[in-house]
């Protein structure tokens, strides 16, 4: 379980979290939502430890971050993290030179679910082609934890569909997932959990089935009343 | 250990790659300068006499006695030795700066997955500064190199007579840059050698420091940085301060000097380990 | 192992190349060629108490240079010492063997041969406080006094005001238990130039102290010389009262001839006047109790004893000098001091001249006398032992003490 409890985060004098508690469990897909600048992706860097946080702490598993838990978490950011002159293959073994929990098989596998070709430098690629390869670094990884910052982000429909697969299928089966995005419709009937952010706080947790079958209410609706209303 | 080892083997292999391209520059660069030194400084010296005897109607010895025999020192004390030299320095500075900028800079954010590697993360750090050093001393052994051809090449452009009998060594023994950045004088080289590992220390901190805290880090980097040289060079202004020029034996001042520096290394790997931690932001 | 290739080259690369250069430096430094003490009169091993810093450099080749001691009958070379030994060497041999031998005593103390008086069992420290500290008011003319012993490794330290006279450079000093006698040079209220001697007891310490004389005064001079003192246990002080003669275009007095030798009589406070020969140069040495004086013929120098009770000379014989003008040319150019060749120590004169062999090579050459027998218990000179294939390694004499203990 990763377990985030009482995060305060501030940019200047701007404060950005304010008390932010929340827990990811295995098998879960959990969904950070927010409008634009709430602090999504900080939540994630600090899980990561990728930004310091002011106060509160973050647990994975009952652990505070070491590099060796980086073989029991993954991060696929919104951003290129390999190096542009790569090829996908030479960002493949990049990995597997320092992973214990890179699965070669299954990023062979990958691969071929996107159709990429691993001998293509990722400078010559197409975003969507460059978010694919984030996402196979990301999970060919046996990890436990993944965690997405805005996976759908300037990616044709296509393509988007594509990676909407992935979380329906055996790639993130039995891992606790959160991610965060704004293109909520796609995998709204996938999510188990929704974390509604709003002003450095949690606004509302709750499981987007339950919602939609109680109140009839969809995650956009939600966040309709909590933005606008 | 073995597993320490081998990651931090492959992020400074993987830190070697990325500097090649600029090191091979650099390193052909030198050779080349330098082989027109070896060249040209020479033969306008041979010129310049052959152009004497014959104008002035004089022997090779008058002609020596107007312009002196020839060493090998004039051919290092010539641009075409000095700039490249200057060059690499400069160069390599201004690398030290990019080997950790470039993780941030553009759409790539290399820094990431650097960050996440679940390798401790000092071994960025070491890696990156084994990096600078392996380029410092692939220069210094080019220069080496070079310099040993060079001298043959001279030798053999100008008539033995006309040589002043000055060896390789003595030649760099008297040149005030190459006695300092190659292993001639074993102090001077290690002096040298000494402050330059803390200052690239230092550097690399004052980079960490304005990574983690930006604008202000940056700010606390620049007082960092003056604080650390002012340490530096306390104790040589210490016979001032306590106003007696005998108090301390020279031995001591430099005994003095190498533990501050030691310590100055030592803190700023401590606060950069820090910074790396703990409070470096993406 | 392909990804290490590059990183397994380059550090090869460095490796092998600084290792065959060391290799190289080794293999091709010339190694130091060898001095010898060459004998031409009388047992080298006179020089025993001879203590010098010298140096050999090449001509032919300004990277080739190193600096050497002879000390205790034996050279060696300083570039064979740590850097840390070497960072605390005085290019001074009196300085150098109290920095060696009294470490902590040395400390925050003056390094010049004027500064110090020894005697078996004591050393006494002069110097003026702006001495040591460059900042410090040189017109306030405090100066600092400390007595050491060297078994008991125990220090007294007075500070005590000179009057008189401002901007003093302590030129020597005398000790004879209980009291220190000091000379300086210092200047008068209208700032011209002048030699005081001060008297400080151990056993009564003032914080002041007067003059007990000032020299030019007292000798009617303006322009006077110190013998130079290797000891600082005389108790007769030679001076040397000059007669300025021709001026360059610059207005400079650049030629004195000796007008008259006068000593000073620490315990008495008087001068005697010792006359000057008809027949060639005088020379006037001190030594304890004795005041030697020397007709100087060039080749030869008749030895004399003055007679402080009824004013007149004693002759002791003379002595075949090995050159015409050994020990009697200035080695330092200080202009406050003469004898700097010629010093009288245990009875033994020593004469210094930076000779010049027949094909122009400097050798330090050294002439001691006994006085006794006015016969030349050593004559000779230093000497690159393989002249004969090392034609263009110089040496040269940087300073000189003869040790008196």
């Amino acid at each position: 379980m990763i377990e985030v409890k009482d995060i305060h985060k501030q940019f200047g004098r701007k404060k950005v979290l304010n008390g932010v508690s929340f827990t990811i469990e295995k098998g879960e897909i959990s969904c950070l939502v927010g409008v634009n600048g709430v602090g999504k992706t900080t939540i994630l860097n600090a899980i990561m430890n990728l930004t310091p946080v002011k106060k509160g702490s973050v647990t994975i598993d009952g652990e505070t971050l070491v590099p060796a838990l980086y073989n029991k978490i993954a991060f696929i950011p919104d951003a290129s993290i390999s190096l542009p002159h790569f090829t996908i293959q030479e960002s493949m073994d990049f990995m597997n030179d320092y992973y214990d929990t890179w699965n070669a098989r299954r990023a062979k596998d990958i691969l071929k679910f996107f159709r990429l070709n691993a001998s293509d430098k990722l400078r010559d690629l197409s975003k969507g082609n460059q978010a694919k390869v984030n996402l196979l670094l990301g999970l060919a990884l046996d990890v436990e934890y993944i965690l997405m910052d805005e996976p759908f982000s300037g990616i044709d429909i296509f393509t988007r569909e594509q990676i909407t697969e992935v979380f329906s299928s055996y790639l993130v089966e039995d891992r606790g997932v959160l991610i965060t995005t704004h293109e909520i419709n796609d995998i709204e009937h996938l999510l188990d959990k929704v974390i509604l952010l709003d002003e450095g706080k949690i606004y509302k947790e709750f499981n987007a089935e339950h919602m939609r079958e109680t109140e009839g209410k969809s995650v956009i609706d939600v966040m309709r009343e909590v933005y606008t209303g | 250990m073995k597993q320490y080892m081998k990651s931090l083997l492959n992020l400074t292999a993987f830190e070697l790659d990325r500097i090649s391209k600029f090191l091979y520059t650099l390193l052909g660069v030198t050779l080349l300068l330098n082989l027109i030194g070896y060249i040209y400084t020479p033969m306008r010296y041979v010129g310049r006499m052959n152009e004497y005897m014959q104008t002035e109607l004089v022997t090779a010895q008058q002609a020596i006695e107007r312009f002196g025999s020839f060493s090998f020192y004039d051919v290092t004390s010539a641009l075409w030795l000095l700039a490249p030299v200057t060059l690499g320095i400069s160069g390599l500075l201004l690398y030290s700066l990019f080997i950790w900028y470039r993780e941030w800079m553009g759409k790539n954010t290399f820094a990431y997955r650097l960050l996440m590697l679940p390798v401790p993360r000092m071994q960025i750090f070491y890696s990156k500064l084994f990096v600078i050093y392996i380029a410092i001393f692939s220069l210094i052994a080019v220069q080496i190199i070079s310099l040993t051809i060079g001298f043959q090449i001279v030798s053999a452009i100008v008539p033995d007579d006309w040589l002043s009998g000055m060896t390789l060594v003595q030649a760099l023994n008297i040149h005030p840059l190459f006695t300092v950045i190659l292993p001639v004088s074993s102090f001077y080289f290690l002096s040298a050698n000494g402050i330059g590992l803390t200052f690239m220390l230092v550097l690399f901190t004052v980079i960490l420091l304005e990574r983690s805290y930006s604008f202000k880090g940056l700010g606390i980097g620049i007082a960092y940085g003056v604080i650390t040289v002012l340490i530096a060079v306390f104790p040589a202004f210490l016979p001032n301060l306590v106003q007696n020029y005998y108090l301390f034996y020279d031995s001591e001042i430099m005994a003095l000097i190498i533990v501050l520096m030691t310590v100055i290394g030592v803190t700023s790997l401590l606060i950069s380990r820090h910074l790396l931690n703990k409070k470096i932001t993406i | 192992m392909t990804k290490y290739s590059k990183l397994i080259s380059f550090v090869l690369l460095c490796v092998l190349t600084l290792s065959a250069f060391g290799i190289y430096q080794i293999q091709t430094s010339a190694t130091l060629p060898e001095i010898e003490v060459v004998t031409e009169e009388g047992n080298a091993d006179e020089l025993d108490a001879l203590y010098f810093i010298g140096n050999i450099y090449s001509t032919q080749s300004s990277g080739r240079s190193s600096t050497f001691e002879f000390k205790d009958g034996g050279f060696s070379y300083l570039n064979n010492r740590s850097v840390f030994r070497h960072l605390d060497y005085v290019y001074n041999p009196v300085a150098n063997r109290y920095v060696s031998d009294y470490r902590s005593f040395m400390r925050g103390k003056a390094r010049n041969i004027s500064n110090f008086t020894e005697t078996d069992d004591e050393i006494v420290y002069t110097a003026m406080a702006s001495d040591v500290n460059w900042r410090r008011m040189y017109d306030d003319n405090m100066l600092d006094i400390s007595l050491f012993d060297k078994d008991s490794e125990e220090e007294q330290s007075y500070e005590v005001r000179l009057e008189g006279a401002s901007y003093h450079g302590i030129v020597a000093s005398y000790y004879h238990a209980p009291e220190l006698t000091i000379v300086t040079q210092a200047a008068d209220e209208q700032m011209r130039n002048g030699w005081y001697i001060y008297t400080f007891n151990f056993d009564e310490p003032e914080d002041t102290l007067s003059p007990e004389v000032n020299v030019g005064q007292a000798l009617d001079s303006s322009s006077v010389q110190i013998s130079f003192s290797p000891t600082g246990t005389e108790r007769y002080i030679p001076f040397k009262s000059l007669q300025p003669g021709a001026e360059d275009e610059y207005g400079e007095i650049t030629d004195y001839t000796t007008d008259a030798f006068h000593v000073y009589d620490i315990q008495t406070g008087d001068f005697q006047e010792i006359p000057l020969f008809e027949e060639g140069e005088t020379l006037v040495l001190s030594e304890d109790e004795q005041v030697v004086v020397g007709q100087d013929l060039g080749e030869t120098i008749n030895w004399h004893v003055w007679n402080v009770t009824d004013e007149s000379l004693n002759e002791l014989g003379s002595t075949d000098m090995i050159t015409p003008s050994i020990g009697r040319l200035p080695v330092y150019y200080y202009n406050h001091s003469f004898n700097q060749g010629l010093q009288l120590v245990n009875g033994h004169v020593y004469a210094y001249e930076d000779h010049y062999s027949e094909d122009g090579y400097g050798r330090p050459m050294f002439q001691v006398i006994d006085l006794d027998s006015v016969s030349t218990d050593f004559s000779g000179y230093f000497e690159l032992e393989d002249r004969e294939n090392d034609r263009s390694t110089e040496i040269m004499l940087f300073d000189f003490m003869i040790n008196p203990l």
